[in-house]
């Protein structure tokens, strides 16, 4: 007794037809370019074997313009679930060579069909796009089926991890899928991702530009800020994702992968006193520092040319998992602009959703004084900053480095923001705002009447500094916890972090707040 | 052909201008039918891009834009002086910090627009390579 040797064979036959792909000549032509095919996108992604397919015998339905006669394998997209470091995961990803990828009703609704298992299981979902865009042939049902895709993206947002590859075109409609998702993976070449392209832009505007302008992943990653990383090419885009699932929990129920040793190493690390600067207007590089405060030095910096004056990413400090984020004094001085503020801020609320503790590094002259920061809007977008603090209820720790005046300071998770603990180095600066703008309002009448105006400023502006603005001053009214030196500060927000295992904080029901967008 | 520096908003754009009238009289003499048409094209060639290029090349090639509006401290390079990427070509004070305005590229100083003192505003041109 055995299976009959037709049906067994069918269904190799149809396998074979289904896992060929765009067929040979496709697939070298992309593997001369350096790049992978969907499936093998796939199989880098997953541990070897665990891959589980959904819809491998996918057909399109479509009845117009000759395309029931066409055969579209697997739809152009590979859908299903597999292992990654032993955790399960979901995965699309779009197969350019068939059909040119193209999004119609039934490769939609693999899609569809992935992002509801992920949520229903409570695992991330990774996506990768190469896609020319919707199927024409389909009509307004291929819009739809993006429609269908973007609201699911919604759904899962803040439930399940979301992590989008840009690996080929991405254009029009498409790129809002992978907007609408937690982190976006751009490769260096062969992707583009735009709205509108440079022949659109042309026609509609006269204005002339080009893809690597408008499109390419130097530009989202640094200028538009649509993205979080470029990957050198697909395999180095997987490795990303590897980095980035292994700090994050699998969904918004359950704690992002700690690796909690029984002891705590609460030794100094006198390197980082040697990091800060004798004199407080030297810029230092901050991220310095969070590879002295993060476990092995291992940290994952996110957005990393996209508003350079604040740093934003993952690592582990004690074993626990931690969003860092930090102003980073050599670039516009650490001042918190528009950029800044919309960077730091979703980050804050990304980790807020998945549990993830926050740990602050402050060193903030105030926010970026400028016409262009005000028209365009500064007040609204700094406000994200207050709000996604003030808002987020995972352990939150700060280290006051150096300077942290005004709005900005309280910006940053003062105390106010609901900080669980703030600390400060003995070169902090905390005050209402700096030393000379202050001096010049307090004592304007003083400042008037004196012959040598500059030497009287700076006199009083010394006295301000070394009174008002001393660390002490906000410990003794107890707006920070401790003064700590540098070297200290690994232990204490490592001691501080286990002490807030189990933090909980609840909040008045409500649908959800009215953040500033 | 003359190359002129304009400078709308804090934002210099080097540009280059030719004067037909002056010029072309001699050069232009024998074929007087084709010259002045495509003369014409780049004029509003460059009209159209320059609203979208500026942000992306604010100081036009070579030119070095501050970052942010604040005082010149120190100039750490001379004019004809070589620099290779990053290097340090002056600080900045502003903010409350001293900001190392390094080489975004390689290439030799050709032109040093302040001195330490010099108040600039952000998108300035401090310093042009070549």
């Amino acid at each position: 007794m055995a299976i009959s040797k037709a049906l067994a064979d069918e269904l190799e036959k149809r396998r074979a037809v289904a896992l060929e792909g765009g067929g040979k000549s496709k697939v070298e032509a992309r593997h001369a370019k350096g790049r992978l095919t969907a499936r093998e996108r796939l199989d880098a992604l997953f541990s070897q074997g665990t891959f589980q397919e959904f819809g491998l015998h996918a057909q399109h339905k479509t009845r117009h313009f000759g395309m029931e006669k066409k055969s579209i394998p697997t739809d152009a997209v590979i859908t299903g679930t597999g292992f990654v470091d032993g955790r399960p995961v979901a995965a699309f990803s779009q197969d350019f060579d068939v059909a040119g990828g193209s999004l119609g009703e039934i490769h939609s609704k693999k899609i569809c069909h992935t992002l509801d298992h992920a949520v229903k299981a409570g695992i991330p979902v990774i996506g990768f796009n190469d896609s020319g865009g919707a199927r024409i042939q389909e009509g307004v049902g291929a819009l739809s089926a993006y429609g269908q895709v973007f609201y699911r993206n919604v759904q899962l947002s803040g439930v399940v991890p979301q992590i989008s590859v840009i690996a080929g075109p991405c254009a029009g409609g498409a790129a809002y899928s992978p907007a609408l998702t937690d982190f976006l993976i751009m490769t260096r070449e062969h992707a583009q991702m735009f709205i509108c392209g440079p022949e659109v832009i042309r026609a509609v505007t006269g204005q002339v530009t080009t893809m690597e302008e408008i499109g390419s992943a130097q530009a989202h990653a640094s200028v538009s800020g649509n993205i979080h990383f470029i990957a050198e090419n697909d395999a180095h885009a997987v490795a990303i994702v590897h980095r980035l699932l292994s700090f994050l929990p699998s969904n918004n129920m359950m704690d992002p992968p700690h690796r909690i040793e029984p002891d705590l190493s609460i030794a100094d690390d006198p390197v980082i006193d040697d990091l800060v600067p004798e004199d407080s207007k030297t810029p230092f590089d901050c991220r310095r520092v969070i590879e002295r405060l993060a476990d092995d030095g291992d940290f994952l910096e996110v957005m990393e040319s996209f508003a350079a004056n604040i740093v934003i990413g993952f690592g582990r400090i004690g074993g626990m998992v931690v969003g860092f984020v930090s102003n980073q004094p050599t670039v516009k001085a650490g001042t918190l602009d528009i950029d800044a503020s919309d960077k730091a801020a979703r980050f804050v609320r990304f980790c807020n959703v998945f549990n993830i503790p926050l740990v602050t590094l402050v060193d903030v002259p105030g926010f970026l004084p400028g016409v262009n920061e005000e028209r365009r809007g500064i007040i609204r977008h700094g406000a994200k900053m207050l709000f996604a603090y003030a808002s987020a209820t995972v352990p939150k720790i700060t280290v006051i480095m150096r300077k942290a005046y005004g709005g900005a300071y309280l910006a940053m998770c003062s105390q106010d923001m609901g900080a669980d603990r703030v600390l400060a180095w003995p070169s902090a600066e905390i005050a209402v705002m700096g030393a000379d703008g202050a001096v010049n309002i307090l004592y304007r009448k003083e400042l008037a009447e004196t012959e040598d105006k500059q030497a009287k400023a700076k006199e009083l502006a010394d006295d301000y500094r070394a009174e008002f603005a001393s660390p002490y001053l906000s410990a003794g009214m107890l707006f920070v916890a401790d003064v700590i030196q540098p070297r200290e500060t690994r232990s204490a927000i490592a001691l501080t972090l286990r002490g807030l295992m189990s933090k909980r904080e609840t909040r008045p029901p409500k649908k959800h707040g009215n953040i500033p967008l | 052909m003359k190359r002129l520096r304009i400078t709308v908003e804090g934002i210099a754009y080097d540009v280059t201008v030719e004067d037909l009238d002056a010029t072309s009289a001699p050069a232009a003499a024998a074929p007087v039918a084709a010259s002045p048409a495509p003369a014409a094209r780049p004029a509003a060639a460059v009209a159209a891009a320059a609203p979208a290029a500026a942000p992306a090349a604010a100081a036009g090639p070579g030119g070095v834009p501050s970052p942010l509006a604040g005082t010149v401290i120190s100039v750490a390079v001379a004019v004809g002086q070589k620099v290779s990427i990053g290097d340090e070509l002056l600080v900045l004070e502003a903010m409350k910090m001293n900001t190392s305005i390094g080489a975004p590229q390689d290439g030799t100083v050709a032109a040093i627009n302040v001195t330490p003192g010099t108040t600039v505003t952000e998108g300035q041109v401090l310093i042009t390579l070549s």
